[in-house]
C-alpha cells in the first residue's frame, strides 16, 4: 500500500507540477488540514510522491513558460534562448534526463551515504555558521565578478554596471532582511506552511511574471525533433555537480533548491547548456526530494525541508525499514514521473505556444488567490513586500538570484548571535 | 579561476592555520568568513574599482594588475592583523596568497610586483582558468582539505582523517591531474584569456 501512495502522489505531483505557484509544502498542508483525508503513512509516501513527480514535471513549465522559482530561475534564463530557437524539447529533455540521473544516482549512492552522512554531519555540524557564511559571501561576491563581460564597453555603460552590482548587494540586504523579520516576527506563525512561501514567490516568480506581462515574448512553434544532442563528458559533468550542489543545498540547513541551481551555475556557465541543464535537474532532484529523505536516513533524521516539518509533525517512527522503502518508492516513483515526462513533454511543447499568452495572468491570479485564501491580508502584505524586493534586479538587470539572501542571511546572522540583536535594534 | 574555487581554496588554507579552528564557534566563523571574503576579493576589486575608474583606457585593462599584487595583498593583510588580531592577518594573507597563485598557474599572469613593475608577469599556463573540469576538481580538493582539518578536531573523528585525506584528496588528484594532463589543450597566449563567468 505504502508504495500505491508514493505512486498516487507522483501522479498527483506530475498533474500539479503544471500548475504555477503551487508547491509540494502547500498541497500536503492543504491535504493534512482535513481531518481524516490522510493517515501518516499516506502522508509520508504520498508527499515522496508528490516531491518526485512535481521535480520532473515543473521543469516543463521552467522552460517554456516565464514562471520560475529559485530553483529553476536558471533554468528559465538558459532556456529561454533555446525555446525562441524552437529547441524547447530538446533543453526539457537534457534537464529531464538530469533529474533521472539524480533519481539513479541517490539510489546507488545510498548504501554508502547511510555509512558516510552521520559521520559527515558529526564532522562539520559545529561549523554551520561559516560554511553557509561563506555560501552568503559568494553570493554577495561571485555574481558580481564577470571580468570581460564589460569589455569594450563605452564609460557610460560601465558605470551603469557598477550601479547593477550595487542593485544586487541591496537586493541581497533587503531580502536577508525580509527573512529576519519572517524569522524573528512573523505576521503568519500561525500557519502551517513554510514561512518563507509568500516571500519565495514575492521574490522570484511574481517580478518574472509582471516583466512577461508587461513585455511579452511569444513561445514559437517548437521542432519535434527527439534527439538530445548531448556528449558522454557533458552528461558526467552535469550529473557530478549538478549531485554535489544539490545535496550541498539538501545537507545544509538553512539552504534551498535555489542554493543548488545557484552552487550548479558557479561552475557549469549556463553556455555549456547541455550539462548545465542536466546539473539543473540534478541539482533540483537531491536538494529536493534528497533534502526529504533525509528525514528517514538512519541515524541522521535531518529536518531539511517544509515538507519534513510537516510530515515530520504527523508521523514520528522512522526506522531503517522505512527508509529502504521510501527508496525503493522513490525509484518506482521516478520511473513512473520519467515515463509521463517523457509522454508530456511532446505535447507540451505542441500546446507551450497557445499557453504562453495566458499563463502569466494565472500564475499572477494563482499567487495572490493561494497567498491571500490561505494565509490573508499578512501573507499579501508580505508577498507585496517581497515582489517590490524582487522587482529591483529585474529593472536594474542585477544577478536575481542575490534574493537569496533571503534563505542565506537570517540563518548566518542568527548563527553567529547578530541576529537577535539585530532584530531588537530594528523593534521586532 | 572561478569565484567558488577560490573560495573553497582560501577556506582550506584557513583551516590550515594553527589556531583557527580552536577558537569560539563565534569568532572562528568570523575567521573563516574573512577567509572567504578576501579568496574571492582581487577579482571583486577588479571588477567593481575598474567600473568607478575615469581614464578612457579599455576598462579590463589593468585586471589582475594592483588588485593581484603581493604588495596591496600585504597592506590587507597588515590591516586586517592590525585591526582584528595576528590570527585574522596570517588568514588574510594566506586567503590572498592562495588566490594569487591559482592565478599565477593560469595563462593570463598576474601582477605580482604592482607598483614596481606595471606589468603583468606571464603565467605559467599549466592551469586554463575555465575549464569546468579543472574547476570542479579543484574545489572538491579544498573541499577535501577542509573535512581533513575538520576531523583532527575531536578524537571520535581523528580517524577519519587519513582516509578522508586518502579517498577525498590524494586520489581525486591524482586520477583528476592525470586525465587533465591527457586532455589539456594547448593554453592560449596570455592577456587572451577570460578569467571567469560566474553568473
Amino acid at each position: 500500500m505504502l508504495i500505491l501512495y508514493t505512486l498516487l502522489g507522483a501522479l498527483g505531483g506530475c498533474v500539479l507540477g503544471l500548475v504555477p505557484a503551487l508547491p509540494v509544502s502547500v498541497m500536503m498542508a492543504l491535504l493534512l488540514s482535513q481531518p481524516g483525508w490522510l493517515t501518516p503513512e499516506q502522508a509520508v509516501f504520498g508527499g515522496l510522491g508528490l516531491l518526485v513527480g512535481r521535480a520532473l514535471s515543473s521543469a516543463l513549465l521552467a522552460v517554456y513558460q516565464v514562471t520560475p522559482e529559485d530553483g529553476t530561475l536558471l533554468v528559465q534564463q538558459c532556456a529561454r534562448r533555446y525555446v525562441q530557437l524552437g529547441l524547447g524539447r530538446q533543453v526539457s529533455g537534457w534537464y529531464g534526463l538530469g533529474s533521472l540521473g539524480g533519481f539513479i544516482l541517490m539510489l546507488l549512492m545510498a548504501p554508502v551515504a547511510v555509512w558516510v552522512l552521520p559521520t559527515l554531519h558529526e564532522l562539520i555540524q559545529p561549523h554551520w555558521p561559516w560554511l553557509v557564511g561563506s555560501l552568503g559571501v559568494l553570493l554577495v561576491l561571485g555574481p558580481q565578478i564577470q571580468p570581460g563581460d564589460s569589455t569594450g564597453l563605452p564609460q557610460l555603460q560601465w558605470r551603469w554596471a557598477a550601479w547593477r552590482t550595487g542593485v544586487g548587494w541591496l537586493t541581497f540586504g533587503l531580502a536577508g532582511l525580509l527573512g529576519l523579520r519572517l524569522v524573528y516576527a512573523h505576521p503568519l506563525s500561525n500557519a502551517p506552511f513554510s514561512a518563507v512561501w509568500p516571500a519565495v514567490v514575492g521574490l522570484f516568480t511574481l517580478p518574472t511574471v509582471l516583466g512577461q506581462l508587461v513585455s511579452p515574448l511569444p513561445v514559437p512553434p517548437q521542432t519535434l525533433d527527439k534527439t538530445l544532442n548531448i556528449t558522454p563528458a557533458a552528461l558526467g559533468q552535469g550529473l557530478f555537480w549538478g549531485g554535489l550542489s544539490g545535496g550541498v543545498a539538501a545537507f545544509f540547513p538553512g539552504l534551498s533548491a535555489g542554493v543548488g541551481s545557484w552552487l550548479v551555475a558557479q561552475q557549469l556557465p549556463p553556455r555549456q547548456a547541455p550539462a548545465f541543464m542536466v546539473a539543473q535537474g540534478c541539482s533540483q532532484v537531491f536538494a529536493t526530494v534528497g533534502a526529504y529523505l533525509l528525514l528517514f536516513m538512519p541515524g541522521l533524521q535531518l529536518n531539511r525541508s517544509s515538507l519534513s516539518t510537516l510530515v515530520g509533525a504527523v508521523y514520528t517512527t522512522f526506522t531503517p525499514e522505512v527508509f529502504y522503502w521510501s527508496l525503493g518508492a522513490m525509484a518506482l516513483a521516478g520511473a513512473l514521473a520519467w515515463g509521463w515526462f517523457a509522454l508530456v513533454a511532446p505535447l507540451y511543447a505542441r500546446v507551450a505556444p497557445r499557453l504562453q499568452p495566458w499563463m502569466g495572468w494565472l500564475t499572477l491570479g494563482l499567487s495572490i488567490g493561494l497567498v491571500g485564501g490561505l494565509l490573508g491580508w499578512a501573507g499579501l502584505a508580505v508577498l507585496v513586500v517581497a515582489t517590490a524586493i524582487g522587482l529591483l534586479p529585474v529593472l536594474w538587470g542585477a544577478p536575481r538570484l542575490s534574493a537569496l539572501g533571503v534563505f542565506v542571511l537570517p540563518f548566518v546572522l542568527q548563527a553567529l548571535g547578530w541576529g537577535e540583536r539585530l532584530a531588537k535594534l530594528l523593534g521586532w | 579561476m572561478k569565484a567558488l574555487t577560490h573560495v573553497t581554496m582560501a577556506l582550506a588554507a584557513a583551516t590550515f592555520v594553527p589556531g583557527v579552528l580552536a577558537l569560539p564557534s563565534a569568532e572562528r566563523s568570523e575567521v573563516l568568513l574573512l577567509a572567504a571574503a578576501f579568496g574571492v576579493l582581487p577579482d571583486a576589486l577588479d571588477v567593481l574599482v575598474a567600473r568607478f575608474e575615469l581614464s578612457d583606457a579599455a576598462p579590463n585593462s589593468n585586471q589582475q594588475l594592483w588588485s593581484h599584487s603581493l604588495v596591496v595583498a600585504s597592506g590587507f593583510s597588515l590591516a586586517a592583523g592590525g585591526l582584528l588580531g595576528e590570527l585574522a592577518g596570517w588568514v588574510v594573507a594566506l586567503a590572498l596568497l592562495t588566490h594569487l597563485a591559482l592565478d599565477a598557474l593560469g595563462p593570463r599572469g598576474i601582477g605580482w610586483a604592482w607598483p614596481l613593475m606595471r606589468e603583468r608577469s606571464a603565467g605559467l599556463g599549466c592551469l586554463l582558468p575555465d575549464d569546468v573540469g579543472l574547476n570542479m576538481l579543484v574545489t572538491w580538493l579544498g573541499a577535501g582539505l577542509v573535512l581533513y582539518n575538520l576531523s583532527t578536531l575531536t578524537p571520535q573523528t581523528l580517524t577519519l582523517g587519513p582516509s578522508l585525506l586518502f579517498w577525498g584528496v590524494l586520489v581525486p588528484a591524482f586520477v583528476g591531474g592525470v586525465r587533465y594532463s591527457a586532455r589539456r589543450p594547448a593554453a592560449k597566449p596570455a592577456r587572451a584569456q577570460v578569467d571567469s563567468d560566474a553568473p
